[in-house]
Formats: structure tokens, C-alpha cells, sequence
């Protein structure tokens, strides 16, 4: 909600505004970064050092090295990234023309169209997992990476068309009309006119597409049965410790954390690029 | 199929979902000519347009352009070129490409393509400004983007839909008049629509009045405002709209007739209403046809309710008979009070006398 202007200056204003200011930045900070300090510090521990409670201790990087220089480890990842990144690119290739027809062409059907995808997404993951292992059998794809590409995709397509229908159906008319008085055909139109004016909306559509699949477990654990077809949610999953009296919390954490980092940069590379993509589109 | 005009519309119609937005209009263009649309909003004139440009289907009726009939065209080959209200530029191309790219298109050799727009970049005064994207624009100039973008293709018809609406009354005056200049220098055949009274009266050869999809009367900028043919166009045209007030129709005396306003005074016009006798109508008198006069050559009397001043022109609002509010348009410098009397004539040629129906009363037609 936007208030007008002032009106929050006044509303702080009788009250010791810097100290509340504080507290509140300080719980909203707490909250999201105690878990990530306790992980970072724990990566860094190994065995026993795990309990202790001196808060800073001489780093060990045995949980790092170990993982890097495990072969595994790096396969899962490369799953990961092929998984993800294919499924990224198959779901803009497909939501493109579905979102195009249902943000810029009228027809009839089209409201119940968008409901049906929105509640596609919407599914829980589970109420579709059963039917999915059968037509998965049936299709051979069972423990290998076109099974989590195949399922992957049955959330992320009505995710992305929908997302995408917003942006195309933002674009003014004009400029369609602009295009056929210029004599271009609906497909020059869609690629020299529409798609560059909505490259911030596709790039966020396919980092967030990137994301989600990166991170899938549920697919990943079910679908998969060896190492071939593993992914990175999977394979720390499954990380035990040779001992069943204790849990190496140390590794997970740093297989965690190595984890996360390729959506870091990839979102750190794209960000600025999407802002200053949505600016220059600006005309008037 | 004989054609006359360079642009023809046959019984032309659009309905939407059942619900007829353009009703029936015919229609014929000169060579050259520059005929704007006036309407009030929603009564079809963009619809008109972008039918006319290819980018809406007919619901019935024939649009032919030099002699070809193009009803059924693509918009791209009806060689008409269309400037639109939002300007339409394609935000991530320079202002170079705005204006080539439909030639790139059409495939024209390069060096035509570089000396067609660096003429009209000449004659636009773009130069400066080609590989600038439309964003780092002013208004002004991206509408001459928008123009000149039009004009690289030489197209056999203009289409314009409010271009100058989107800028301030300053640059609109200074567009309106290169665009005047423009059009004497091109000579192209030009469709335009707008809101602008001074649009439309100074650029149009002919104005076409529309409302709710059908047309309302076609004449020249001059004839709409002395001899507008319904109440709605003598209330339409003019920048400080006609007065109008209830009459009956007393009686028609020789060459004279004697009319009663709004059941009180009575005025004698200097001609003969016979058909009207004893009918009750409207009188349309505009703001500058009735003169403030002193002493006993005064018609009427009223009290100044507010005083308008425009600069050299003052408009006066004066509370006549019970609950009339007329206009008058004075050029005097001494101008007079709220609240104060005021005594005035209407300019007996200049009434416009309408009937029930609000048609304008001509001696030619008969009932
Ligand atoms: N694609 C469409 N589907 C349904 N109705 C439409 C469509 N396009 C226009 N209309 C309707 O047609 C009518 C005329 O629209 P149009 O844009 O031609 O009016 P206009 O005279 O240009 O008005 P303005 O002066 O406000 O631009 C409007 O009532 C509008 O709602
Ligand atoms: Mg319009």
C-alpha cells in the first residue's frame, strides 16, 4: 500500500524513532541470517568441533576439499546444471508462443486457460507424484535426467506462461500496429518487436524457472535410483556419515552451502541487466 | 464500379459483439485534400481510421484508395502510413531505425534508404538526434520521429489519430503549424482525427463531424460554423460553444418573423419561418455574434454572473431571462462587473434558428 507522502515521517515521529528503527532492522536481519552464520561457521567444523561454543575458531576446510576433489560430487552438480538449464530452455521455447497467444491475441476460452495453468502451478508437487512415476516407467525414462527434466517441466511451463502472459499483454497495441503498417508478419513482429521489449521479463522468467528446478528434491529423490541421474538436493540429501551415531553436519552444511552458489552469481549477473532492461523499455 | 474521390468509403460498417460502432458511412476524398474527423469520445472516429488503415476488418462496405479497391488489403500494402496518439516508436530501436526499418523491409536499396531519411531528417530537424533511442526523446521530437517515420515511406495517404494530443498547448501549436506546412509541401492526401477545435478548423480543407458511428455533417471548416446543419454540430464547432435558447415561433409577417424566447421576450428576425408557425425550437446564437449596446437600441437585458478575461478576447457570463446562462464574446478593454446589469443585442443575421427534431431551419426544405 502507498501512503502519501509524509505521512509515515509523521506516524514515527512521536516515538524514539531511531531506537525502534533498531529493533526492527535488527530482528528482520536476525532472523534470516542467524541460520546462514550458523551454517557458514559449521561448514567450517569438523567432527567433536561441532558442539563447541566458542563462537570463532581456526577454519577447517576438510568439508570443502573433500567435497570438490569427490567426483561425485561434481557429477551431481553437472546433473543439476543440465537438468536445470534444459529445462529453463525448453519452458521459454514453449511459454513464449502460449504467452504470446494469451497476452496479445483474443479468443474464446482464453480466462479459463489462464485459471487452469495458474492452478497447475499451484498443485502441490505430491497430488501429482504417483501418475507421474507411471507415465515416467512407461516412457523409460526412470533413473535418468529426462525424468526430472520431463516432471520439472510440469511446473515450470504454466508457471512461466503465466508470468510471461503479463508481460506481453503490458505491451501497447500500437506498437502491433506500428509493426504491420511497417509490413512485418506476426512472427518478425514477435521476434524483432515484441521479444526484445520483454528480455527483462524473459530472463527473470527463466532465472526463476533456473532456480526452482536447481533446487527440486522431491522429483529428484523419487525419480532416480543410482548416481548416474542424481542431483545436488539428492545427493546431500543422502549424505550420511560411516558412523550412525553421528551426523556429519559439517559436510552438509558446506555441500549446502557450494550449492546455493550458482544461483547467487547467476542472479547477481542478471540483476542489473533486468533493471536496466525494464528502464530503457520506458517510452513516454 | 465507378469511383470518384482518391479515398472512398462505401456504406462502410463496424460492429463489435453485435453493437455497431461505425454505422453506414460513405464518404469521398480528393486527391490532396486534408479532412479531419471531429466527435465527441467513443463515437468511432479511431475505429474509422484503423479500418481505413487496414488494421480492422469491415463488417460490411468498400474502402478503395486511387481507384483500387483495398477492403480486403493488408494494411502494409494499401500504401497508407499511420501516426498514432502514443507515437507507437519501437522503444528499443534509434530513431535511424524507427523511420527505415519498414524500408529495410521492403527491401530498398541502401544508399535510397540513407538519402530518403536524411531528407526527411532535413526537413523534420532530426539530424541531430538518429542514433538516439526514442526514450532520451522530448515529446516534440519523438512526434517528429513518429512523423517522419510516416513520411519516409511517401505513402499515397496520411492517417493521423490525435498526434498532438499527448503535448502541451505550446508545442501543439508549433507541431499544428509544421504540420500545416508539411502537408502544403507534401501534398499528400490526409485523414486526421482530433479533439482540437483549432485543429481542426485551421489544417482542415473539410471536416467531417461523426457521431455514434454515423456522420453528422461534411463541409468545409467555414460552412460548419455559419451553417451547421443539426444543434450538435453548431454546439460541436466553436471554441466557446453556441448559446443556445428555447423559441415558439409566433408568427411569420411578410419577410419577417417574430419568435417568443423562452416563453417571455419576443425577437424579430429579418426572415421569413413558415414552416416552423407555431412550433416551439431552439435558437443558436454564438458568443461573438451578440453585441453589448447601450441605452435603447438594447434587445435585452441580463446580470454579468463571471467575467472570463482570454487575453484580448473576455468572456462574459450573463444570467438572461429566468435560468438562461449565456456567453458573449466582447473585444473591449472596459469590461464590466459581476453582479452589475448589462444590456445587449444578438446580431439578427446570425441566429440559427433549429427545429423540434434539432435540425437547422433552411427556407429550401420542406416538411
Ligand atoms: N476491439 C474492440 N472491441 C470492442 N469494442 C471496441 C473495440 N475497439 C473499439 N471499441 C468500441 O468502439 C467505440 C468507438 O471506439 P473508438 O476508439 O473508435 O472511439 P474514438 O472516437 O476514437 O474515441 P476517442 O476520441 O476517445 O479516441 C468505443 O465505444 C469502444 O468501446
Ligand atoms: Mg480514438
Amino acid at each position: 500500500m502507498r501512503l502519501p507522502a509524509g505521512t509515515e515521517a509523521y506516524a514515527v515521529s512521536h516515538l524514539p524513532s531511531s531506537l525502534w528503527r533498531w529493533v526492527i532492522l535488527s530482528v528482520a536481519l536476525l532472523q534470516p541470517l542467524l541460520p546462514l552464520y550458523w551454517a557458514l561457521v559449521t561448514s567450517f567444523r569438523k567432527g567433536s568441533d561441532l558442539f563447541s561454543t566458542v563462537p570463532f575458531a581456526p577454519p577447517s576446510f576438510e568439508n570443502y576439499s573433500g567435497l570438490l576433489s569427490n567426483p561425485t560430487w561434481w557429477h551431481d552438480a553437472a546433473n543439476s546444471l543440465i537438468s536445470a538449464s534444459a529445462v529453463a530452455l525448453i519452458t521459454l521455447i514453449l511459454a513464449i508462443p502460449a504467452a504470446y497467444a494469451l497476452g496479445r491475441m483474443s479468443f474464446q476460452g482464453r480466462n479459463t486457460v489462464l485459471a487452469l495453468l495458474l492452478g497447475c502451478a499451484m498443485l502441490p508437487q505430491i497430488a501429482i507424484l504417483s501418475g507421474l512415476f507411471t507415465v515416467i516407467s512407461k516412457l523409460g525414462l526412470y533413473n535418468r535426467l529426462g525424468s526430472l527434466i520431463f516432471a520439472d517441466l510440469f511446473f515450470a511451463l504454466p508457471f512461466a506462461i503465466w508470468l510471461l502472459t503479463g508481460f506481453f499483454r503490458d505491451l501497447p497495441r500500437d506498437l502491433d500496429d506500428a509493426g504491420r503498417l511497417d509490413g512485418c508478419g506476426i512472427m518478425r513482429r514477435i521476434l524483432i518487436i515484441h521479444l526484445p521489449l520483454v528480455w527483462p521479463g524473459l530472463a527473470a522468467t527463466g532465472l526463476l524457472t533456473f532456480i526452482n528446478c536447481w533446487n527440486e528434491f522431491l522429483f529428484g529423490l523419487t525419480f532416480t535410483l543410482s548416481d548416474s541421474a542424481r542431483t545436488l538436493p539428492v545427493s546431500i540429501g543422502l549424505i550420511s556419515a560411516p558412523s550412525r551415531f553421528e551426523l556429519p553436519f559439517g559436510l552438509i552444511m558446506a555441500a549446502s552451502l557450494l550449492g546455493t552458489l550458482p544461483p547467487i552469481l547467476l542472479v547477481l549477473f542478471f540483476q542489473r541487466r533486468i533493471a536496466a532492461g525494464l528502464t530503457a523499455g520506458a517510452v513516454k | 464500379m465507378t469511383v470518384s474521390g482518391f479515398l472512398t468509403l462505401k456504406n462502410v460498417r463496424k460492429a463489435y459483439h453485435g453493437k455497431e460502432i461505425v454505422k453506414d458511412i460513405s464518404l469521398s476524398v480528393k486527391q490532396g485534400e486534408f479532412v479531419v474527423f471531429v466527435g465527441p469520445s467513443g463515437c468511432g472516429k479511431s475505429t474509422l481510421l484503423r479500418m481505413i488503415a487496414g488494421l480492422e476488418t469491415l463488417s460490411s462496405g468498400i474502402v478503395s484508395i486511387n481507384g483500387q479497391e483495398v477492403t480486403n488489403v493488408e494494411a502494409s500494402k494499401r500504401g497508407v502510413a499511420m501516426v498514432f496518439q502514443s507515437y507507437a516508436l519501437y522503444p528499443h530501436m534509434t530513431v535511424r531505425r524507427n523511420m527505415d526499418f519498414n524500408l529495410r523491409i521492403a527491401k530498398l536499396p541502401a544508399h535510397e534508404i540513407a538519402e530518403r531519411i536524411s531528407e526527411v531528417a532535413r526537413i523534420l530537424r532530426l539530424e541531430p538526434y538518429l542514433e538516439c533511442k526514442p526514450g532520451t526523446l522530448s515529446g516534440g521530437q519523438r512526434q517528429r520521429v513518429a512523423i517522419g517515420r510516416a513520411i519516409v515511406r511517401k505513402p499515397k495517404l496520411f492517417l493521423f489519430d490525435e498526434p498532438l494530443s499527448n503535448l502541451d498547448a505550446e508545442l501543439r501549436n508549433h507541431m499544428r503549424i509544421e504540420l500545416a506546412t508539411l502537408h502544403r509541401k507534401l501534398g499528400a492526401t490526409t485523414l486526421y482525427v482530433t479533439h482540437d477545435q483549432v485543429e481542426a478548423m485551421t489544417l482542415a480543407d473539410r471536416i467531417v463531424v461523426l457521431r455514434d458511428g454515423d456522420i453528422e455533417q461534411v463541409g468545409t471548416p467555414l460552412e460548419l460554423y455559419h451553417t451547421p446543419r443539426t444543434l450538435f454540430v453548431a454546439g460541436f464547432i466553436g471554441s466557446a460553444s453556441m448559446n443556445f435558447i428555447p423559441l415558439t415561433l409566433l408568427k411569420t409577417d411578410g419577410n419577417v418573423s417574430h419568435l417568443q424566447l423562452a416563453n417571455s421576450v419576443t425577437l424579430t428576425l429579418p426572415s421569413p419561418l413558415p414552416r416552423l408557425e407555431g412550433q416551439i425550437g431552439t435558437l443558436g446564437i454564438r458568443p461573438e455574434d451578440i453585441r453589448i449596446t447601450e441605452g435603447k437600441d438594447a434587445m435585452f437585458q441580463g446580470t454579468v454572473l463571471m467575467v472570463e478575461h482570454l487575453g484580448a478576447l473576455t468572456l462574459l457570463h450573463v444570467r438572461f431571462l429566468e435560468d438562461i446562462t449565456l456567453k458573449i464574446q466582447t473585444t473591449g478593454s472596459a469590461s464590466p462587473r459581476v453582479g452589475e446589469a448589462l444590456s445587449f443585442s444578438f446580431l439578427p443575421d446570425a441566429c440559427h434558428v433549429f427545429d423540434q427534431d434539432g435540425l437547422a431551419y433552411r427556407a429550401d426544405t420542406k416538411h
